[in-house]
């Protein structure tokens, strides 16, 4: 599977209360199974994928086609794993939070996920999709789709209401996170031009201490 | 490292099995990126194709490259222990995983990486085995998390790094379970601290120090231990990490270390060649600055000048080497027992030390002394100035602990650094080690000589193995880890500095009592001494000053006695002093010096840096004695470990070992927080000093020649707050289509220069280079601003560009300014923006928000008769008291909370005698003075002419600044028939003078809302 024949490695993770499918999502998005046994999760494990992914130029004409390899992160929800799970919130390029559309108290918990996820990502305003899962379960819903728009909005993130049981809405959810990260990437890359060091040393360099004197000697301007 | 005990065998086996697969993955990965890195040559483009992206703004967070799968993989493996050589070559392979991406310098080193290779090699050969146990054993302090402290460094510092994280790691273990260990421990140490400095004494004392410090670590072991077995992870880093733990143990050097070891084993012979061969190889440069550091702590003097002359003798360093391990051993084995030989070993350091002194510093021993000797007077009594009587005295046992600990921390500082490269070393030289360790490390010897860094990093690592050898037995090598321990704990608990906490608290009780009781007197010269003395002393930050005062407040405790002769901990800490690195008078200074001094030459420049390195590390003694509610209190507070590293950030740009040593000791104490604090405070002090006088230019933005030319062109830029730093950064890129500035000489040599307003004064400008002849300049500079969000969202952005004239003015060719308070902080993308005219300065803009100065609570009271006087007529003045009690809502300025106190005059009276001010309130904009001030000489009828002017400063040690103040009078713009224009009270203001004048000696008071005015002549400064 992880021949190093592709041209990006991206780093997806899902997470959410425990039950919410996350593991189904998963496996519904690169097997393009569903197995409705539950089986929690250890801890963590992570499945693979390799999609093609063709970036929309400027003027949208779609440039050739990028082989990207998408790692997909698989979490325990349960509360006992957490500490394990966070650490690996850090890692992951990408978020698919999930929900379960039949779970109000899953869906109030998103925040609680949120707020996790700006602690520990890997930066502040990660790029994260919200799923509502289960929505094939629709006599059963508990959250209302235009709650769940309004969370979604609040965070402006994306938000899908997804079935892992048929399929719906998973791929599309991977995809539009896979966008994101994807032109996220090109946001940063643009700053290559920032010199050496100076992005990494992300304190207080040598130069800056000295500049203050500078400026004594010579502040006119 | 996270505490994983509750997964069951089968989860654990299922995670690793995860963990596994992702390292395939990543192993994959990293083969794919390094084919990258040689095919694709655009930089940008493979910073995309690599993940570099990821990492590089990853690292802006979480300062660490740690996978948080390399983190549960340590937190599980101890589990496995009986696997641990299987599983560690199993493992060990996965270590490129850190290599995610292609930049190997961000990345993992190199030496890790044949750190890692070399153990799959060695899988069968017990020794190995034994070093890997060893290792994994050793661990358990050097933790792997870097989480907090992590430091973002380039590979050569990864020594430092792993101790870092050990030392952070250690701190976490003691945050999961911090009561009973710590406490007790510190317990003991609080009777050991009492020792200001490091005096030399009989090494007799030692034992009683050593027995105390064996006893106090004791209890610790437990967590240790199990954090230890936790970290068993057979990462390379954590290996490497557990190098510099040996040779802790191992007493105090390195090289006393590997002497006993060898000792033991009989192998000394073997060993001395080695050591040998490490001193011939100072030349190297990369090593360089570590090796000679760590020769220079090391308690061989000669070490030091072979140093300096490659061509060594290895004979004599042998014989040196060798006592010291003689002594040495012996302790790991059975510290508890080993009384005799502690105490020779100690001697010996001190011996050594003391030479060390003698030869490079000859002054600074006499320093040292001099402060032990005065460190004791200051603080606790107790302290013996005749060492000879009191050599049972545990206090001198501690100062000489302390020295060792000194030493012992230098060592495997340097050990570290070096460990790394020993092992990849080792690799190389030596493929067929596999009967047993010791016939490996004889046969690379030879190698080694030609790898002269080699021969060192392997010196260092024999340590290790001998001490494997030695301590067959678990409980010994538990007991060594208690001793490492030990030496270790400090770290987390220096972190607290005690002595600052108390310094604050003592500060805080000074104020309460203030608070509690305005101070009234007759005097206004008396009250403002009062006030100001012991105040300005505190603002200063020079803790000599302060110290009387704390004494008197609190003298209760023998143990914060025994804190107070530390002052060099609380210098260190204190920015301000090292910025204006005092006269030699304190004792804190002193000490710094007399530190920093056995430094060789070469290392002058960071000099300052590595000492302060070592200050932390002697400071930790003292430390010790701190009081475990207070450590308690501190240990609240494990968010501060989340503060920005400053010092490590410095460090790493210096990339330098000695500068990156002293980062690790700083990553030492996981609530290193405070120290870490304070030096950061040092650097934007130091700035902060540097850019008041700045505030001058900043005139040109409101009265530049702006008109002169057309303002055209676009900037790039983009802004990013890194919240973990607390930093504002401007990214400027690049402008375009600028405006010429020179037309005769059709050119323009632009730079950009920006501000934070309103409070340019103080935080002061940020400029990028000039450009020469360009309209289209690219700068790619980042422009930094410490600032606190919250401060910083009541800012603009006034980015500006101009031309740079040499010798006329400089000419303005546009700005942008950007309103912080709309701003989404979570773009952090380039963008373009026209540059604009400057149609109002933006002084004028930003006035708005000043314009809320504030408002302060006020009484006030007219006795017409003094209540001393008795016998007074009708016609004897009065006094009018002013009772200063609190201001809320100051305007922050320059950026950060400023430090407020007040003045007051009553005029017309405006000389020196009228002046009082309270004391300086730190860092709040709602300060309660509480603070009565009392003006006498008052006839009734005088108050109608008088004027009391009340105004709040924001304290600053070059220039105080004006934040507002009040005019309490009766606002009839004359006084005594003169026209004065500070007779222009406000109706509030008014009221509240009137109130007074007719309240019979009663208190009137009011909340008055702070103004602007020209304060009076000479109130000024």
């Amino acid at each position: 599977m992880s021949d190093g024949d592709y041209d990006y490695l991206i780093k997806f993770l899902a997470l959410g209360d425990s039950g919410v499918g996350k593991t189904s999502f998963l496996y519904q998005y690169t097997d393009g199974n569903f197995n409705s046994k539950f089986i929690t999760t250890v801890g963590i494990d992570f499945r693979e994928k390799r999609v093609l992914y063709q970036s929309k130029g400027p003027d949208g004409a779609t440039g050739k086609g990028q082989k990207i390899h998408i790692q997909l992160w698989d979490t325990a929800g349960q509360e006992r794993f957490r500490s394990l799970t966070t650490a690996f919130f850090r890692d992951a390029m990408g978020f698919l939070l999930l929900f379960d559309l039949t779970n109000e108290q899953s869906f109030l918990n998103v925040r609680n996920w949120m707020s996790q996820l700006q602690v520990h990502a890997y930066c502040e305003n990660p790029d994260i999709v919200l799923c509502g899962n289960k929505c094939d379960l629709s006599e059963q819903r508990a959250v209302k789709q235009e709650e769940a728009m309004d969370l979604a909005d609040k965070y402006g993130i994306p938000y899908f209401e997804t079935s892992a049981a048929n399929g719906q809405n998973v791929c599309g959810a991977v995809d539009v996170l896979l966008d994101l990260i994807m032109k996220r990437m090109e946001r940063c890359v643009d700053r290559s031009w920032i010199p050496e060091g100076t992005v990494r040393a992300n304190g207080t360099s040598t130069a800056e201490l000295a500049e203050p004197s500078e400026e004594n000697s010579k502040c006119a301007c | 490292m996270i505490d994983l005990s509750f997964l069951t065998e089968e989860e654990q086996e299922t995670i690793l099995g995860v963990l596994h697969r992702d390292s395939q993955l990543k192993k994959a990965e990293e083969r794919r990126v390094k084919s990258l890195q040689r095919s694709v040559k655009d930089r940008g483009l493979l910073k995309y194709l690599s993940g570099e992206w990821f990492y590089e703004t990853k690292s802006l967070r979480h300062q660490d490259r740690i996978h948080g799968c390399d983190i549960i993989r340590a937190s599980i493996r101890p589990k496995h222990r009986p696997h641990t050589l299987l599983e560690l070559s199993q493992m060990l392979p996965e270590r490129p995983s850190f290599v995610a991406s292609g930049n190997q310098e961000v990345y993992i080193p190199p030496e890790l990486c044949g750190l890692i290779q070399e153990d799959p090699k060695n899988r069968s050969n017990l020794c190995s085995y034994i070093i890997l146990t060893l290792v994994s054993k050793q661990q358990r302090k050097n933790p792997f998390n870097c989480e907090a402290l992590a430091p973002n460094k380039p590979p050569e510092v990864t020594g430092d790094t792993a101790k870092c994280l050990s030392s952070a790691e250690f701190s976490l273990s003691h945050a999961t379970k911090p009561n009973p260990e710590p406490l007790e421990s510190i317990a003991e140490e609080a009777t050991n601290t009492s020792t200001p400095f490091p005096m030399y004494r009989r090494t007799s004392l030692f034992h009683s120090s050593q027995d105390g410090a064996s006893q106090a670590h004791y209890p610790t072991p437990r967590g240790i231990l199990k954090v230890m077995s936790d970290q068993g992870s057979t990462d390379s880093l954590v290996s490497t990490c557990a190098v510099p733990q040996s040779s802790p143990d191992r007493g105090s050097a390195a090289e006393d270390a590997a002497p006993t070891g060898r000792d033991a084993l009989g192998k000394q012979v073997r060993f001395g060649p080695a050591v040998g061969h490490a001193n011939s190889v100072p030349l190297d440069n990369q090593i360089n600055p570590a090796w000679v550091y760590e020769e220079v702590k090391s308690p061989v003097p000669k070490e030091v000048r072979s140093l300096q002359h490659t061509a060594l003798q290895n004979t004599a360093f042998k014989d040196s080497d060798v006592s010291l391990l003689d002594t040495g051993s012996d302790p790991q084995q059975e510290p508890t027992e080993s009384k005799e030989d502690v105490a020779q070993k100690l001697s010996n350091l001190k011996a050594f030390w003391e030479r060390e002194n003698n030869e490079s510093l000859a002054g600074s021993v006499k320093d040292f002394q001099e402060n032990s000797a005065s460190g004791p007077e200051l603080c606790s009594p107790l302290l013996p100035e005749d060492q000879s009587s009191h050599q049972e005295d545990k206090p001198t046992t501690i100062t000489d602990l302390k020295c060792f600990w000194e030493k012992e921390y230098s060592g495997p500082k340097i050990i570290v650094a070096k460990v790394k490269e020993t092992s990849s070393g080792a690799d190389h030289s030596s493929p067929d080690k596999s009967e047993d360790l010791i016939s490996k490390v004889y046969p690379s010897q030879p190698d080694l000589n030609e790898e002269a860094e080699n021969a060192n990093i392997i010196s260092n690592t024999k340590p290790m193995i001998g001490k494997g050898f030695v301590t067959k037995s678990l409980g010994k090598s538990q007991l060594s880890k208690l001793s490492h321990e030990s030496e270790f704990s400090p770290p987390p608990e220096r972190p607290l500095s005690p002595i600052m906490s108390q310094s604050s608290r003592s500060r805080d009780s000074s104020d309460d009592e203030l608070r509690r009781s305005p101070s009234k007197t007759c005097h206004p010269k008396v009250l403002v001494r009062e006030s100001s003395l012991p105040r300005g002393s505190a603002v200063e930050g020079s803790p000599l000053k302060t110290f009387p005062i704390d004494i008197a407040l609190e003298p209760k405790d023998d143990k914060e006695e025994g804190e107070r002769p530390t002052p060099s901990p609380r210098q260190r800490t204190d920015p301000s002093h090292e910025a204006k690195a005092t006269g030699s008078t304190s004792i804190p200074s002193e000490g710094f010096i007399s530190l920093s001094l056995p430094l060789p030459p070469e290392d002058s420049e960071k000099e300052t840096l590595s000492g302060s390195s070592k200050m932390f590390g002697s400071s930790t003694p003292l430390v010790r004695s701190f009081i475990p509610d207070d450590y308690h209190h501190y240990l609240g507070s494990p968010e501060k470990a989340h503060l920005p590293p400053f010092e490590e950030e410095k460090s790493t740009v210096d990339s330098d070992m000695n500068l990156s040593s002293s980062v690790s000791m700083d990553g030492d104490g996981p609530f290193g927080t405070k120290p870490r604090r304070r030096t950061a405070s040092v650097v934007s002090n130091l700035s902060l000093a540097s850019m008041s006088s700045v505030s001058g230019s900043v005139t040109s933005i409101s009265h530049g020649n702006l008109g002169d030319i057309e303002v055209q062109g676009t900037m790039q830029f983009a802004l990013n707050y890194v919240q973990k730093l607390g930093e504002l950064q401007i990214f400027v890129v690049q402008c375009r289509d600028l405006a010429l500035a020179e037309p005769k000489k059709s050119r323009s040599d632009p730079y950009v220069k920006c501000y934070l307003v309103p409070d340019k004064t103080k935080l002061g400008k940020r400029k990028t280079t000039v450009k020469k002849r360009t309209l289209n300049p690219s700068y790619n500079e980042i422009l930094r601003f410490k600032i606190l969000m919250e401060v910083l969202k009541m800012q603009k952005l006034n980015i500006s560009v101009w031309h740079n004239d040499t010798f006329g003015r400089n000419s303005f060719l546009g700005e942008i300014s950007l309103d912080f308070f709309e701003w989404d902080f979570g773009n952090t993308q380039i963008n373009d923006y026209t540059l604009k005219p400057r149609f109002s300065s933006p002084l004028a803009v930003c006035s708005k928000p000043t314009n809320k100065r504030g408002q302060m609570r006020v009484a006030l009271r007219y006795l017409p008769q003094p209540s001393h006087s008795k016998n007074t007529s009708k016609m004897e003045p009065g006094e009018v008291q002013i009772w200063v009690k609190d201001c809320k809502d100051l305007p922050p300025a320059r950026g950060v909370i400023i430090d407020p106190f007040v003045k007051c005059t009553v005029l017309p009276d405006t000389s020196k005698k009228s002046r009082q001010k309270t004391r300086v309130v730190k860092r709040t904009a709602n300060p309660m003075f509480n603070h009565t001030m009392v003006y006498d000489g008052f006839r009734p009828e005088d108050l109608r002419e008088a004027c009391a002017e009340i105004t709040v400063w924001d304290h600053d040690r070059l220039n105080n600044h004006y934040i507002g103040g009040l005019r309490l009078g009766l606002g009839t713009g004359k006084s005594y028939g003169a026209e004065v224009d500070w007779m222009d009270s406000s109706e509030p203001e008014t009221n509240l003078w009137e109130k007074m004048m007719g309240s019979d000696g009663e208190w009137v008071e009011d909340i008055l809302p702070l103004r602007t005015f020209v304060v009076a002549k000479s109130m000024a400064k």
